[in-house]
C-alpha cells in the first residue's frame, strides 16, 4: 500500500507544482512544455527529487496515450474551413517535408557523429516531425494572431506529420536490425496502407462518434469521456490493423468538432483540461526518464544538430514543399522557423532503445537535446518572429466569454460576456437602448455586473467602464458587438486603420470603377472583374485576412472574409506622405 | 509646408450646416464649389457619389472625407463642413458623421490625390485636432486650426529629420 500511496503522492505533487508554476511561464514567455520537462528533470535522479526512473515502456504508454488525446483535442478545434487554404501545403509538408528534412539532416548527422549512414538517417527521422502539442499550445498562447494561411498550415502539418516520421523510424530500425529483409516496394506499400487505413478509420469513427454525440442524452461530464474513449478505440484499432492511429484520431476529432451539436461545448471544455493534463503528464514522464548529465555530454554536437535542423534542413524542406504553393517569402520563413519539436521525437527515440539498436542511447540523448533547444529557441520566439516577419494580423474583437445554451435539439442561445472599455461606444449607455442600436431586435441584455455584483436593470441603468455585460445574441453578431465594447481609439479613426488602411471598399464593386475614381492603371481584362476576384487573381491563391496587393500607389488589404471564405471587405490604404518628404 | 492649408480657403469652411442626408450634404458641397471656385455643381455631386458607391468615405469618429476627380480642374480644392445634426454615412464604426472634408482633385493628379487623402486621414486621427475643430466657435477658428496644424506637423517633421 505504501508504494501505491508514494506513487500517488508523487504524481499529485508533480502535477500540483506544474499547475502553480504554469502561471509563471505565461509571464516569462517560456513554453509551458519546457516547464513540465524541467519539473520532471528536477524531480528526477539528478535533481532535488532524486527519483530513479528508467522505465521506458511505461513512458511509452503514457506518451502514446497523451499524444492521442492531444491530437484528438487539436482535431476538435480545427475548423474545416481552414482546410481550404492550408490542406495542400500542410499535406505536402507532412509527407515530402518530413522526408526531405530527414534526408538533409541525415547526411549531416552521419558526418557529425561519424556513424553508419543508417544510424544517421534514423536520428534525423526521429527529430523529423514537428510536434502537435508544442505547435498548438504555443501558437494559441503566443498572444499574437497569425495570418490564417500560416497558422492553419503549421497546425495541420503538426497534426498530420507524425505518421510519416513514425514510419521512417520504423523503416530505419528494420533496415538496421534486419538488413535486406524487405525491398523498397514493401516500404512504399506500408506507407500507403498506414495513411489509407488511418484516414478511413478516422473519418468513419469520427462520423459515428459525432452521430452518437448528437443523439445521446448523458450527464454533462460524460460527453467528453465518450469522445475520449471512442477516440482511443479508433486510435488503438487503427494501429492494430496497420494504419496510422495518430492520423486516425486527429481526423476523428476533426469530424466531431465540425459537426456541432448540444454536447460540443461540454466536450471542448473538458477536453481543454484533458489535453493540458496529457501534455503535463507526458513531459513530466519524459523529464523524469532522462538523465540530464548524459544529455550535456553530447552538448556541442547536439547543439550543432539542433541549429542545422533549424537553420538549414527545415528551411530547405519547407522551401521545397512550398515552392509551387505561392506563399510569400516571409510566410515561408516563418513556417520554417516554427518547426517546433516536442514530445514526438523523444517518444520515437524510445523505439530504437526498446529494439536494442546500436547507439540507441546516443540517439535518445541527442533527440532530447534537440527538442529542448527547439523549445527554448524557437518556442520562446514564436510571437517575436511573427511580428518581425509580418505574418500577424490585428486581433479580432471577441466576447470575453461565450456560453452556448442548447434549448432544443437544433436550437441554441448564445450568451456572450463583454467588458465595457474606456471611451467605448457602450460606455454611459442604457443597456437596452444600446443593444437596440447596435444589434437590433435579435439581441437582448441579460445582465450587467459591476464589481462582481448584478446591477438592477431599469431605464436609469447606465453601463460604466469595467462592467461585465452579458448579452443574448446570435453568433454572427459577436464580432460587431465586441467592437462596440472595445476601448475608444484616441488617435486612430477606426479599428486597425493603420494595418488595413483608412477606407473600406466593397469586395463586389468592379475594379474598373476604383481605377476610374483614382486614375489607376489596371492590367488587361481586370477592369470588369469585381475587386475580390482581382485580388485573388493577383495573389494566385486563396486569400486570407491581411493579404496585400498593390495597385499603383494604393495598397489593397483583405479585411474580412465571410464564413464561406470569400472576401467581403477590402481595406484601402493611401501611401503616407512622410516617406516622400524624407527623400 | 502643409498641403492642406493651400487648398482650403477660409470661405470654404462652413459650420452648423443643416443637411438631412449624405445626398443633401453633397448637394450643398456642389453649390459651395460652384459659387466659390466655379466648378459645376453637378460634376462635383456626380464625382463624389461615384466614389461613394465603391464604399463609404466615412472614417469613423464622426469624420468623413468624400473625394473625387474633376475633369478640367486646375488645382486641388477642399471644403470643410461641420453639420448641425449628424447624418448616416455607413462609416466603419457605424457612427453618424458630422464633420466632412470634401476634396476635389484634377483628373491627372493621382499621386497628389493620394497624398492629400493620406495627410487628411492622419490629421483627423489626432484626437486633439478633432477636439479643437469640434469645439471651435466659428468657421474662422476651424480654418486657423487647419492652417496651424500643418505648420506644427512640418516642424515636427523637420525635428525628426
Amino acid at each position: 500500500m505504501s508504494f501505491i500511496n508514494g506513487v500517488l503522492l508523487l504524481g499529485g505533487v508533480l502535477l500540483f507544482v506544474s499547475v502553480l508554476a504554469s502561471t509563471l511561464t505565461a509571464r516569462l514567455g517560456l513554453p509551458l512544455l519546457l516547464l513540465f520537462l524541467v519539473v520532471g528533470m528536477l524531480a528526477g535522479e539528478e535533481g532535488v527529487g532524486g527519483i530513479v526512473f528508467h522505465d521506458f515502456s511505461t513512458t511509452m504508454l503514457v506518451a502514446q496515450l497523451a499524444l492521442a488525446v492531444i491530437l484528438l483535442d487539436g482535431g476538435l478545434r480545427t475548423r474545416a474551413s481552414t482546410l481550404r487554404v492550408a490542406f495542400k501545403p500542410a499535406a505536402t509538408l507532412a509527407t515530402l517535408g518530413v522526408v526531405a528534412t530527414a534526408l538533409v539532416l541525415g547526411v549531416f548527422a552521419t558526418w557529425l557523429f561519424g556513424v553508419d549512414w543508417r544510424i544517421g538517417l534514423l536520428l534525423a527521422a526521429i527529430v523529423g516531425s514537428t510536434d502537435a502539442a508544442a505547435v498548438f499550445s504555443l501558437l494559441r498562447n503566443s498572444g499574437v494572431r497569425l495570418n490564417d494561411r500560416v497558422k492553419s498550415t503549421l497546425e495541420i502539418e503538426s497534426g498530420a506529420n507524425d505518421p510519416m516520421a513514425i514510419l521512417m523510424v520504423t523503416v530505419m530500425v528494420q533496415m538496421i536490425m534486419n538488413p535486406g529483409e524487405r525491398d523498397g516496394w514493401a516500404y512504399g506499400v506500408m506507407l500507403l496502407q498506414q495513411l489509407a487505413f488511418g484516414a478511413l478509420t478516422g473519418l468513419l469513427g469520427g462520423w459515428i462518434l459525432a452521430a452518437l454525440l448528437a443523439r445521446l442524452r448523458l450527464a454533462e461530464g460524460l460527453y467528453a469521456l465518450l469522445i475520449v474513449s471512442g477516440g482511443l478505440m479508433v486510435f488503438a484499432a487503427t494501429n492494430m490493423i496497420g494504419g496510422s492511429g495518430f492520423l486516425a484520431i486527429y481526423l476523428a476529432g476533426l469530424m466531431i468538432g465540425n459537426r456541432r451539436c448540444h454536447a460540443t461545448e461540454h466536450v471542448l471544455r473538458v477536453m481543454d483540461g484533458l489535453a493540458w493534463l496529457s501534455q503535463a503528464g507526458m513531459f513530466l514522464a519524459l523529464g523524469l526518464l532522462v538523465t540530464p548529465s548524459h544529455v550535456f555530454d553530447h552538448a556541442p554536437r547536439a547543439l550543432a544538430m539542433a541549429f542545422f535542423l533549424m537553420l538549414v534542413a527545415r528551411p530547405a524542406a519547407v522551401w521545397l514543399c512550398l515552392l509551387k504553393q505561392r506563399f510569400a517569402p516571409n510566410e515561408v520563413a516563418y513556417i520554417s522557423w516554427v518547426g517546433l519539436r516536442g514530445a514526438v521525437p523523444i517518444v520515437l527515440a524510445i523505439y530504437p532503445l526498446m529494439m536494442g539498436v546500436p547507439h540507441s542511447l546516443l540517439l535518445f540523448e541527442v533527440a532530447f537535446a534537440v527538442v529542448i533547444v527547439s523549445l527554448l529557441v524557437q518556442g520562446s520566439t514564436v510571437p517575436v518572429a511573427a511580428r518581425l516577419l509580418k505574418v500577424v494580423v490585428p486581433p479580432r474583437n471577441e466576447p470575453v466569454d461565450r456560453v452556448e445554451v442548447w434549448v432544443g435539439r437544433n436550437e441554441t442561445l448564445d450568451l456572450m460576456e463583454y467588458r465595457v472599455g474606456h471611451l467605448s461606444r457602450a460606455e454611459g449607455m442604457q443597456p437596452d437602448s444600446f443593444v437596440e442600436r447596435e444589434a437590433g431586435p435579435e439581441a437582448r441584455c441579460a445582465a450587467v455586473l459591476r464589481h462582481g455584483k448584478a446591477v438592477p436593470l431599469n431605464r436609469a441603468t447606465r453601463m460604466r467602464e469595467g462592467d461585465a455585460v452579458w448579452l443574448i445574441a446570435p453568433d454572427e453578431m459577436a464580432e460587431r458587438l465586441a467592437e462596440a465594447f472595445a476601448p475608444g481609439r484616441e488617435n486612430e479613426l477606426s479599428a486597425n486603420a493603420g494595418f488595413f488602411g483608412e477606407f473600406t471598399v466593397a469586395a463586389d464593386c468592379p475594379a474598373g470603377d476604383l481605377a476610374t475614381a483614382y486614375g489607376l492603371a489596371l492590367e488587361d481584362g481586370e477592369a470588369a472583374l469585381p475587386l475580390a476576384s482581382l485580388l485573388i487573381r493577383r495573389l494566385g491563391r486563396h486569400a486570407v485576412e491581411g493579404d496585400r496587393v498593390s495597385i499603383g500607389a494604393f495598397e489593397l488589404t483583405v479585411r474580412h472574409l465571410n464564413s464561406r471564405g470569400e472576401i467581403d471587405k477590402i481595406g484601402l490604404k493611401c501611401p503616407t506622405a512622410l516617406p516622400m518628404l524624407r527623400l | 509646408m502643409s498641403l492642406i492649408a493651400d487648398l482650403l480657403p477660409a470661405a470654404n469652411v462652413v459650420v452648423d450646416l443643416e443637411a438631412s442626408s449624405k445626398k443633401r450634404v453633397f448637394e450643398q458641397a456642389g453649390l459651395l464649389f460652384e459659387n466659390n471656385q466655379g466648378i459645376s455643381r453637378s460634376e462635383v455631386f456626380d464625382s463624389l457619389f461615384a466614389r461613394e458607391r465603391l464604399g463609404s468615405t466615412g472614417l469613423g469618429q464622426g469624420i468623413a472625407i468624400p473625394h473625387g476627380r474633376i475633369k478640367g480642374l486646375q488645382e486641388a480644392a477642399g471644403a470643410f463642413f461641420r453639420l448641425a445634426t449628424p447624418v448616416q454615412f455607413d462609416a466603419p464604426d457605424g457612427r453618424p458623421v458630422d464633420m466632412l472634408f470634401v476634396l476635389l482633385v484634377p483628373e491627372q493628379a493621382n499621386e497628389q490625390h493620394l497624398q492629400l487623402l493620406s495627410e487628411l486621414a492622419q490629421r483627423f486621427s489626432d484626437a486633439d485636432f478633432r477636439e479643437r475643430i469640434t469645439k471651435a466657435a466659428d468657421a474662422e477658428a476651424i480654418h486657423t486650426a487647419f492652417v496651424s496644424w500643418g505648420s506644427d506637423a512640418s516642424d515636427q517633421r523637420r525635428a525628426a529629420v
